[in-house]
């Protein structure tokens, strides 16, 4: 046991100088942590990998904070335009000095117990002056729905990448994190998850959103 | 502009169309307006001129909306066609470009390419790329054209791949310039037939775009609308949307090379390239969800043109603005025929407010507010609105309006002008009258201080009866000629003949500082030409022909004066009274020519007088002193008996009455002098009564 938590530490330490390479914690940003949960006993949680295998009970999560108040934007989108196994996109305020937020909030869960096609999972920090913020939180919020036709949501999804893209495809206006992930992580059981040492960061600004994006092509492709 | 009061009479009979600015301005008004509701506007082409104005305008100032975002070219450049010398090469290249395109995270991409060669083997490439994208769940969307045959007319579809079938779904580029070559114009679907439709390449995109079939999710409520189902505007419920099939003006943005957030995002095959290798270690989707035009962009690739908005354009832009312009619903487009012309009515409403500008240059100022007023409410409901009206064509026809109404006013003022001078010579000197042409309100009624010269010719019963009617009015208009002449010689006035008398005066309708001197050298000129008449005249006529001249000033009313139906422009007040009286005392004294004291102080300078008498005429009051003038037919001892007379004259005002007699009468048989015979009768009556309170002034008791 001693030996997988040292082994692990190595790479969790290697893998959070990777992640926070690219961001000016000067300026401000906002940090996320995808996990799966497994409820116990024991709890176990782990840092999320699109290659993860699934299995009943688990959930995915997200660990986010960021330096000053922002919102983020969270939505799991398949390659041909669905929400991955049905979850519903998260838009939520986060508080700033780095105080941490977990989503999905209840009673959405994101369920890992079957396999999706691939998928993007998107991550945006927005500002709290950005322009997006209201057509975003009107679109989740009508998401989120449990009882909307199969129709509206799939119109609403795409209507959500049409955001999503707008506010992410210009590479010059928009922080894009690296795509790493990490290749291996421990398993944590019965405690607190140090979800900081695997998160990922983005710089974001009124004008220029951060962006997280985790690739189940850039999974294939390790 | 014509004297107050006389203007009513002036303008009976003149033409209506000069007269009142309603008929031509109902008359253009209404032709314009009627031509713009049947055959539309008449100047569509500078319309369109100023819509494009507009659009640059509105660029240049930093005030074009942006774009989306979503819609992005990628250009085919020289250097990029360079790399790849072969058909095989290029074609890779095509199919290159969709494989990196689609993993950068464009949801569409459209060729507006048609990639006419080749053969199977090298079109795989590209097929399989398309397939694959299929797989992903996106679109790629080729272009096809529907041109005319050359041989013999009928539509004949150009399309990629014509070795085998067609590859789906495809958008149509056919675009059409307007008559000047310009490209404003945008047809969003093709239809052939009665019921037949195609997409053209930014509708085909859009629905892609929106995962929208074509054949299935598109319907045809009617002829000319198109109808699909998107998300609300609530992001709660599924709602038609529909599009009306009729042409749009293209919203552009900015011109092929613009900048900022206005402009669409280009990236040569380079970039792409570049963009991909540096996007993948982030798994950056900087096309994320695009629709990605691609298309040959330099010299001599690909079709060029000029748009609305700049010039050598590639008509690629076209399908992408028409594209943002679905996306945003932000297309343009031309007013109705109806709209126009009713903006054209409207302007009789300017125009009833130009009536209130008389001047030429108020009305040429409320020609420039409306002109401006046109240019600015078009300009806005160009941005502002989405509407392109047709405020050219009604400012090019209030232009016409205020040209005519010019026109139409300096017309009737020639002809108020030519009647105005008709009627006037009547009255002044031609001098006179163009002063008074040129200032119309001289002619307004005002007291002046005048100089009049009356004129009375003598024994004109007795003339008439030795004339007849035809003699005397012919022997009356050779004097009033004479006297004519030289009134006008001095800028003088006519007041009117009457009778045989006629008054003229000077000092109005504008004040003549040397009034007095022009009457007196009037005076002097009548005199000479009467004498001259004299010399031609029979002689029993010239023996009854007589004349007497005399010349006062002070101030009298002068204005028009008559009633609607006639109307003389002439003096009123004491003062002509005054200078009849002194033209009857010539008779009375026997002299030729009378001045009064008030006319002779004016004289500069003054000339050589004899001072006749000081008294008060009947009926008057104030007394008047009179003086005779020396002049070319005075006696030939006028020195002579001018010493005398006032020697005589100054015993006379002493109220020696019996030694004035005696001088009198002495000058009276000595020289015929006619009014020492006149004076030495009045010293014989006032010494045989004479009067208390002499003071030297006699009251005369005869007009």
């Amino acid at each position: 046991m001693g030996r997988i938590l040292y082994f692990a530490l190595g790479w969790l330490i290697a893998g959070t100088a990777l992640a926070t390479a690219a961001v000016d914690e000067e300026k401000p940003h906002g940090r996320v942590c995808l996990s799966i949960f497994e409820p116990g006993p024991p709890e176990k949680e782990e840092a999320f990998q699109i290659s993860a295998p699934t299995g009943a009970g688990k959930l995915v999560r997200a660990y986010v904070d960021a330096s000053d108040k922002c919102s983020v934007l969270v939505a799991a989108i398949t390659k041909d335009g669905k929400l991955v196994n049905g979850w519903r996109p998260q838009l939520a305020d986060v508080p700033p000095e780095y105080e941490e937020i977990l989503l999905p909030s209840a009673p959405v869960k994101w369920e890992w117990t079957a396999s999706s096609a691939p998928f993007d999972f998107y991550v945006l920090f927005l500002a709290p002056d950005s322009k997006e913020i209201a057509e975003a939180k009107k679109l989740v919020d009508a998401m989120q729905n449990p009882k909307v036709d199969d129709r509206v949501l799939g119109l609403q999804t795409g209507k959500l990448k049409e955001l999503i893209g707008r506010i992410a495809s210009d590479k010059s206006s928009a922080n894009q994190a690296p795509g790493t992930e990490p290749e291996i992580g421990g398993v944590f059981r019965g405690a607190a998850f140090p979800w900081r040492q695997f998160a990922r960061a983005a710089n974001f600004a009124a004008d220029r959103p951060g962006v997280v994006i985790v690739s189940s092509e850039a999974a294939e492709t390790k | 502009m014509t004297p107050d009061g006389s203007a009513r009479s002036l303008t009976a009979g003149e033409h209506v169309w000069l007269r009142s600015p309603w008929p031509l301005l109902l008359v253009i008004c209404g032709v314009a307006a009627l031509w713009t509701l049947l055959a539309g506007d008449p100047f569509e082409g500078l319309e369109m001129r100023w819509f494009g104005q507009i659009l640059r305008w509105r660029y240049e100032r930093g005030i074009a909306p942006p774009v989306d975002p979503s819609i992005v070219h990628v250009d085919i450049t020289q250097s990029d066609l360079r790399k790849t010398p072969t058909l095989e090469s290029e074609y890779q290249s095509a199919a290159t470009i969709i494989r990196q395109a689609t993993e950068l995270g464009a949801k569409v991409l459209a060729f507006d390419v048609v990639f006419g060669r080749g053969d199977q083997a090298m079109a795989d490439p590209i097929l399989k790329e398309i397939e694959s994208t299929r797989s992903q769940s996106k679109t790629v969307i080729l272009a096809e054209a529907l041109l005319p045959s050359p041989e013999n007319g009928k539509e004949e579809r150009i399309r990629s791949f014509p070795f085998r079938e067609r590859v789906l779904p495809t958008g149509l580029i056919n675009v059409r310039a307007d008559n000047d070559g310009v490209l404003r114009r945008y047809d969003y679907v093709h239809r052939s037939g009665t019921d037949k439709y195609e997409p053209s390449l930014a509708l085909a995109c859009y629905l892609a775009w929106r995962d929208i079939a074509w054949d299935k999710g598109v319907t045809f409520p009617s002829r000319d609308v198109a109808r699909w189902e998107e998300l609300s505007s609530d992001f709660t419920s599924v709602e038609a949307r529909e599009l009306k099939l009729d042409t749009v003006l293209l919203n552009y943005r900015s011109p092929w090379t613009g900048k900022g957030s206005a402009a669409f995002r280009h990236y040569n095959v380079a970039q792409l390239d570049g963009l991909y290798q540096t996007s993948r270690p982030t798994n950056a989707q900087p096309l994320g969800n695009a629709i990605v035009l691609i298309s040959y962009y330099g010299a001599g690739l690909g079709d060029m043109g000029t748009t609305s908005i700049a010039p050598n354009q590639p008509r690629v832009i076209l399908h992408s603005t028409a594209l943002n312009d679905l996306m945003q619903r932000s297309w343009l487009r031309r007013t109705p025929r109806w709209i126009d012309a009713a903006a054209i009515l409207v302007l009789l409403l300017l125009g009833a407010v130009a009536t209130l500008f008389r001047g030429t240059a108020s009305l040429l100022f409320f020609w420039v507010v409306g002109v401006a007023v046109c240019a600015v409410l078009s300009a806005t409901l160009i941005v502002k609105a989405g509407w392109v009206p047709g405020l050219m064509s009604a400012a090019v026809v209030w232009s016409l309006l205020t040209l005519v109404e010019l026109g139409r006013r300096q017309s009737h003022e020639f002809i108020q002008r030519l009647k105005l001078r008709s009627t006037m010579s009547l009255y002044f000197s031609p001098h006179i009258m163009e002063h008074v042409l040129q200032n119309p309100g001289s002619m307004e009624p005002q007291q002046a201080e005048l100089t009049v010269l009356l004129t009375d010719l003598r024994n004109s019963t007795a003339i008439a009866e030795l004339l007849g009617p035809p003699g005397m009015f012919q022997l009356l208009n050779q004097v009033f000629e004479t006297q004519t002449r030289a009134i006008l010689a001095e800028d003088g006035s006519m007041e009117h003949f009457l009778g045989d008398q006629f008054l003229s005066y000077w000092g109005a309708p504008d004040a003549q500082p040397d009034a007095a001197d022009r009457a007196f050298r009037a005076s002097l000129g009548l005199i000479t030409g009467m004498e001259e008449l004299r010399t031609n005249l029979e002689p029993n006529l010239k023996a009854l022909f007589g004349y007497g001249v005399a010349l006062h000033s002070g101030t009298a009313l002068i204005g028009n004066k008559g009633s609607a139906q006639r109307l003389d422009y002439g003096l009123v007040g004491d003062l002509i009274n005054a200078a009849a009286r002194v033209e009857s005392l010539t008779k009375y004294y026997g002299v030729l020519f009378l001045i009064t004291r008030e006319a002779y102080e004016k004289l500069s300078p003054s000339p050589k007088v004899r001072r006749i008498d000081k008294a008060v005429v009947k009926g008057k009051t104030t007394p008047l002193e009179l003086f005779e003038v020396r002049h070319a037919h005075s006696p030939e001892h006028f020195d002579e008996i001018l010493d005398r007379y006032n020697t005589a004259f100054a015993e006379y005002e002493r109220g020696s009455f019996q030694a004035a007699e005696g001088m009198f009468a002495a000058l009276r048989d000595d020289r015929q002098d006619k009014p020492s015979a006149v004076m030495a009768e009045r010293c014989r009556e006032l010494a045989n009564d004479p009067p208390k309170d002499w003071n030297g002034i006699y009251h005369l008791t005869t007009k």
